[in-house]
């Protein structure tokens, strides 16, 4: 019950190679943060893990099996995806938007239009883990953009996959619901779920997830418990070096950027 | 269904009802309602009097206006989702366009235009043009590496058809040309129950796929992507829906050239009521559509009252409604929800 990558290249018409043979085997029961530079090829890697890209060589399998061979709606039971950013051409109110990923969970009755009981209930339980479910009657146009995004988390945590792959689902969230959201995720991983989570801020990753991966120019450079990553000669090549390594309390490093 | 779901249905279904209760005996001339309904549904027809017989005339013209609001209305709904643009309407691919060259060329190739514009042949063509066209702007979209490709297909095509158009025009008698004229602005002019039945298999097939499609139209109205997680085949779900929506409106507009507003007002108005659920939006769309072509051709009936003889364009009728209603919508920022709005 693995999801991997194995020589997983991928390509954009007009760029060139984004992923260069990665190769990796994520477990549940784990939460991985995935950091990286801009253009590290974090988004393409999770679209990959998702089935949503097809790969120019290589594959990307879950439990042993090519996702390509997974018949749609029995992936979309498996695999939990939330992209970078989304933008819906039409006013989903928050509550529409997370029910969408309900009806997945197969919380729906005939032509999946009507929730069923328990499918609302879900639909609640995921808004209130983000701590959204104040914002259920509001129209997504018309939050803000932290809100917005809790909901979006909201809405993949509904369709009670085994494997979340968030794109940066922290961005644009205060601390403190940032601090909430890894809290959650954490506890989503110990409960045995499989969360894979491109993120930028390295701090709150390293004190929440259990492994990082550490993408550049397309490839693993460092891969292991956050606190090695950190210290990984590999993290200041990827990032110009502007940073300095500090302690906490604990003893973890902190990454503090320098202007 | 959610209470608000089943307001909004059960408001669709009674505008729909009024509908078609009410136009059948509103028109150029009045008739005795009651009398006139007894005779036409119990009396042989040697027998009716002058009110049965307009009735008689009347009730095909009806039933078939409030199927081709339906569709368009349909169509209008799908083609906003697929196309994920709010201003998108059932012409919005060139059916339109594809359908008025074909019927233009019937009449152009049969030679005495005016007479083959409504005719059976120049209905047929005018369909198999439409569908033609769908389903090039569909392999010339699958080719496109861009996400709009579907849009900007449909567009040039479009302008192909309208240039043809303006070439047959051009070379067509004056005569002819009052005949296209005539048909580009529209109407549900129909004599008898034939084109309404040669209008329904279509309506069911076309409408069937897209209700058993609907909840995967309600993901693809949320994101790509997250629909593709979602277990939705979305190039495959888009692809027939596209063709499934184009064939509503080009089985209406064969029949009755392009009516217009119909598919881009109703979704708008209806949206706000009953969410971004497909299963309740388009057969509420169908239900407002449908009612709202039977007022807009009864005005259009009425309008012969004022003595020219020859009644209103509906098409006209459509957009004299239609522009000011949507411009409401838009300042009292409901239009459909539409992002932004």
């Amino acid at each position: 019950m693995a999801l991997e990558a194995r020589g997983l290249c991928a390509a954009w018409p007009g760029v060139g190679e984004v992923l260069r043979a990665v190769t990796l085997r994520l477990e549940p029961g784990t939460l991985t943060a995935l950091v990286g530079p801009n253009g590290a090829g974090k988004s393409t890697l999770l679209r990959a893990l998702a089935g949503l890209l097809r790969p120019s060589a290589g594959e990307a399998a879950l439990s042993g099996r090519p996702l390509q061979s997974w018949a749609l709606p029995e992936r979309a039971r498996q695999l939990g995806f939330l992209p970078q950013e989304i933008q819906p051409a039409f006013a989903f109110t928050a509550e529409e938007a997370v029910a969408l990923g309900a009806r997945v969970a197969g919380h729906a009755r005939w032509s999946e239009a009507e929730l069923t009981t328990a499918g609302r209930a879900a639909v609640a339980r995921a808004l209130d883990a983000v701590g959204a479910g104040t914002l259920a009657n509001r129209r997504l146009d018309q939050l803000s953009g932290g809100e917005r995004r809790r909901v979006l988390v909201a809405s993949v945590l509904a369709q009670e996959p085994r494997w979340l792959l968030l794109d940066e689902p922290a961005a644009m969230l205060d601390l403190h619901h940032q601090a909430g959201l890894f809290r959650l995720l954490r506890r989503l991983a110990d409960g045995g779920l499989g969360v894979l989570c491109a993120t930028h801020d390295l701090n709150l990753a390293a004190r929440s997830a259990q492994r990082m991966i550490l993408l550049n120019g397309g490839s693993v450079t460092a891969d292991g418990p956050p606190a090695q990553v950190l210290r990984d000669p590999a993290l200041r090549r990827a990032f110009a070096g502007e940073f300095e390594l500090l302690e906490d309390s604990s003893g973890l490093p902190a990454v503090l950027p320098r202007p | 269904m959610s209470l608000r779901g089943r307001g909004s249905l059960l408001a669709c279904l009674a505008a729909a009802l009024a509908a078609l209760a009410i136009a059948p005996f509103l028109g150029a001339e009045s008739i005795a309602p009651l009398q006139a309904w007894r005779e036409y549904a119990g009396a042989p027809a040697a027998e009716w009097s002058a009110d049965a017989r307009i009735l008689a005339l009347r009730l095909p013209r009806v039933l078939f206006g409030f199927c081709c609001g339906a569709a368009l209305a349909v169509a209008g709904a799908a083609f906003q989702t697929l196309l994920r643009n709010p201003l998108a309407s059932p012409y919005t691919l060139g059916v339109s366009s594809a359908a008025a060259f074909g019927a233009f060329l019937t009449a152009a190739l049969a030679g005495a235009g005016a007479a083959a514009m409504g005719g059976q042949a120049a209905r047929a063509v005018a369909l198999v043009f439409a569908l033609l066209e769908t389903a090039v702007v569909l392999a010339l979209a699958r080719r496109s590496p861009r996400s709009d490709g579907l849009i900007l297909a449909g567009v040039t095509l479009s302008f192909l058809f309208g240039a043809g158009v303006v070439f047959l025009r051009h070379l067509a008698s004056p005569f002819d040309l009052a005949a296209m004229e005539r048909w580009t602005l529209g109407s549900l002019d129909v004599v008898g129950f034939a084109p309404l039945l040669g209008l329904l298999p279509w309506l069911a097939a076309a409408g069937l796929l897209l209700a058993w499609r609907a909840p995967a139209l309600d993901q693809l109205a949320f994101d790509d992507d997250m629909a593709r997680a979602r277990g939705v085949a979305v190039t495959r779900v888009r692809r027939e829906t596209v063709f499934a929506a184009a064939a509503l409106a080009a089985a209406v507009v064969a029949h009755t050239g392009p009516i217009g507003f119909v598919g881009l007002l109703v979704p708008h108005a209806v949206r706000p009521f009953t969410g971004m659920r497909h299963a309740l939006l388009l057969p509420c769309c169908a239900l407002a559509g449908g009612a709202l072509l039977v007022a807009a051709d009864t005005l259009a009936r009425s309008f012969s009252v004022l003595g020219r003889g020859s009644e209103l364009p509906v098409g006209a009728v459509t957009a004299a409604l239609g522009a000011p209603l949507f411009l409401a919508l838009l300042l009292r920022g409901r239009a459909g929800g539409a992002r932004g709005a």
